[in-house]
């Protein structure tokens, strides 16, 4: 590989939305490359179907969905698509170069166009305890079903959301015993609620599969409702939680592994490290990109697929991946795409039901903003509430002078995991909107990298 | 503690901490921890203890380090034979990255 490779377009994950815009544009006579950080492709909803594959009648538990994925893996290794496994993306920049790095060396590649599809992530849950070892998020959870069959008896899951009853049923099917379920959203419908549940009528499946999921757990497992105020307890690792009850009554429940989910969000960090424009999305708690029909976003020839562009979910992911590809195709042949309306519909058909399950799964904010002032806020910089709202009262003018102040958002994971509760910690505060408070301000590298690293690239540049 | 539902045979050995520990080629890290019972690898900057949590790459609390001194996530990294991981305990060790 030498500096300076060309391609007609870059896709960043290889997840649904990432496949499927490999495959379509490879179709299309395009010269494309992927790049994605695992050894294989599938992102997480997928991840290790191709190994998985092989040994199927070994895994039954994952269920259709997770197979449905395999179609899609099989398709996209027929294709001419060039894929790069193992590969970090750090940068990218306004003129379609891509930076990244591969078995310990950097690298860079220029684009005609690039795609960005890498997906979701796991909401921030700074409830008190969260940090403990022992207590990991559900995804965790379902990633290491996937990547191992792995998972712990007697463990208790927390929260809500559908990747958490996804992933509780997935565990039983496994034969795992699971000590408790205890689901935090409210457990009566609003009125809204009602009329949101009439466009997720068009997506019957999903509402069927949810509450058969529901029923086996409820079957299966200690089930608690509508649970408010959890705290995690234990000194060194994790050893229980506690919670109140749909009645009133405190509750106490024993755990050596907990895990816990309130919904994902797009993993922001590569596109708000690019300067794309960003909205915030008031009804899903987070940020999007802000994109046309197609995925392009605020920077010509830089386009979003997939999750990453707001919660859709995986076939959602597959279309907007294939819409994404079939723009780029038709500027590169310099014709014009047909049937906007019909793509605009199709868009919304597929992601019917999302209002609805936003509104049923809505994060509380207890699990937003700690309620507990011991509650660690940053992770990485082991800062509590009290910490950073002792830094916002000082007066700061939003995330960024935060960090000056406390080093909030300054560790390791870049503000990945406490950049919307500081935003929401500040909208409380001070009375902002919280797009106004904004994200904190993302600047490559988005992964660590390594003097060393960086060397090879530097090479390259002197043999350029 | 974790364990796996048809667990594969294991082809291969990885030290932590210098102790051996039977694998298999391309499992994850974090996966071989968690199945030893080590949920805490890691030491936030007070000192509490930390371990994986989110298993892809986001919340950096599964950081190990490698033989080489470079510090890798348990979660993005795959055994090969030989390999050995050393768990970082305190701050004061990762001060020499």
């Amino acid at each position: 590989m030498t500096a300076g490779s060309h391609y007609d377009l870059v896709i960043i994950g290889a997840g649904p939305a990432g496949m499927a815009a490999g495959i379509e544009a490879s179709r299309g006579g395009l010269r494309v490359l992927i790049l994605d950080d695992q050894p294989a492709p599938g992102g997480q909803v997928y991840r290790h179907i191709s190994q998985n594959a092989v040994r199927r009648e070994a895994v039954p538990y994952l269920g259709g969905d997770y197979w449905s994925g395999q179609a899609l893996a099989d398709a996209f290794a027929a294709s001419s698509a060039e894929l790069w496994s193992e590969s970090r993306v750090w940068q990218i920049t306004g003129d379609r170069q891509v930076f990244l790095s591969r078995h310990g060396a950097a690298q860079s590649v220029s684009a005609g166009a690039i795609l960005i599809a890498t997906g979701a992530m796991e909401r921030p849950m700074p409830v008190r305890g969260w940090t403990l070892p022992g207590v990991m998020s559900v995804g965790a959870a379902q990633t290491m079903l996937k990547t191992a069959g792995s998972g712990a008896d007697g463990a208790v899951f927390a929260g809500s959301g559908p990747l958490f009853y996804l992933t509780i049923w997935q565990y039983l099917q496994a034969g795992f015993a699971v000590r408790a379920v205890i689901d935090t959203a409210p457990a009566r419908m609003t009125l809204a609620q009602y009329w949101l549940a009439l466009p997720a009528l068009l997506q019957p499946g999903l509402l069927l599969k949810g509450l058969r999921w529901r029923a086996a757990i409820r079957r299966k497992t200690d089930y608690f409702v509508q649970a408010t105020s959890v705290a995690i307890t234990g000194e060194e690792q994790v050893t229980g939680l506690s919670f109140t009850d749909a009645g009133g009554k405190r509750q106490t429940i024993p755990a050596e592994h907990l895990f816990i989910h309130q919904g994902v969000v797009p993993n922001v960090s590569l596109t708000m490290a690019s300067d794309l424009a960003h909205r915030w999305c008031s009804r899903q708690l987070c940020w999007h990109p802000r994109t046309d029909l197609f995925g392009e976003s605020s920077v010509a020839g830089i386009f979003v697929a997939g999750d990453g562009m707001g919660i859709a979910g995986a076939a959602a992911a597959v279309s907007s991946g294939r819409l994404a590809a079939r723009r780029i195709i038709a500027r590169a042949r310099g014709i014009a795409l047909p049937m906007a309306p019909v793509w605009r519909l199709l868009k919304w058909r597929q992601a019917a039901i999302r209002p609805f399950l936003d509104s049923l799964f809505r994060p509380p904010d207890e699990w937003r903003v700690p309620q507990d002032d011991k509650a660690i806020v940053c992770r990485c910089e082991a800062l509590t509430k009290a910490d950073v709202a002792a830094a916002i009262a000082l007066g700061v003018s939003g995330p960024n002078q935060l960090k000056g102040y406390c080093r909030a958002g300054m560790g390791r994971c870049q503000g990945r995991m406490c950049s919307l509760t500081i935003q929401k910690m500040i909208h409380d505060h001070g009375g902002q909107p919280e797009d106004k408070v904004g994200h904190l301000r993302i600047r490559p590298p988005i992964r660590p990298l390594t003097v060393g690293e960086l060397a090879a690239l530097a090479n390259d540049d002197a043999n350029a | 503690m974790f364990r796996q539902v048809r667990p594969q045979p294991q082809d291969i050995t990885i030290y932590i901490d210098d102790r051996p520990c039977a694998a298999r080629v391309g499992d994850l890290l974090a996966n071989i921890l968690l199945q030893e019972g080590m949920s805490a690898v890691h030491a936030a900057p007070n000192g509490t203890p930390r371990g994986p949590y989110c298993m892809m790459g986001v919340c950096f609390d599964c950081m190990v380090r490698l033989e080489d001194g470079r510090f890798e996530q348990a979660c993005q990294t795959y055994a090969e034979d030989g390999l050995r991981i050393y768990l970082p305990v305190s701050v004061v060790d990762e001060s020499g990255q």
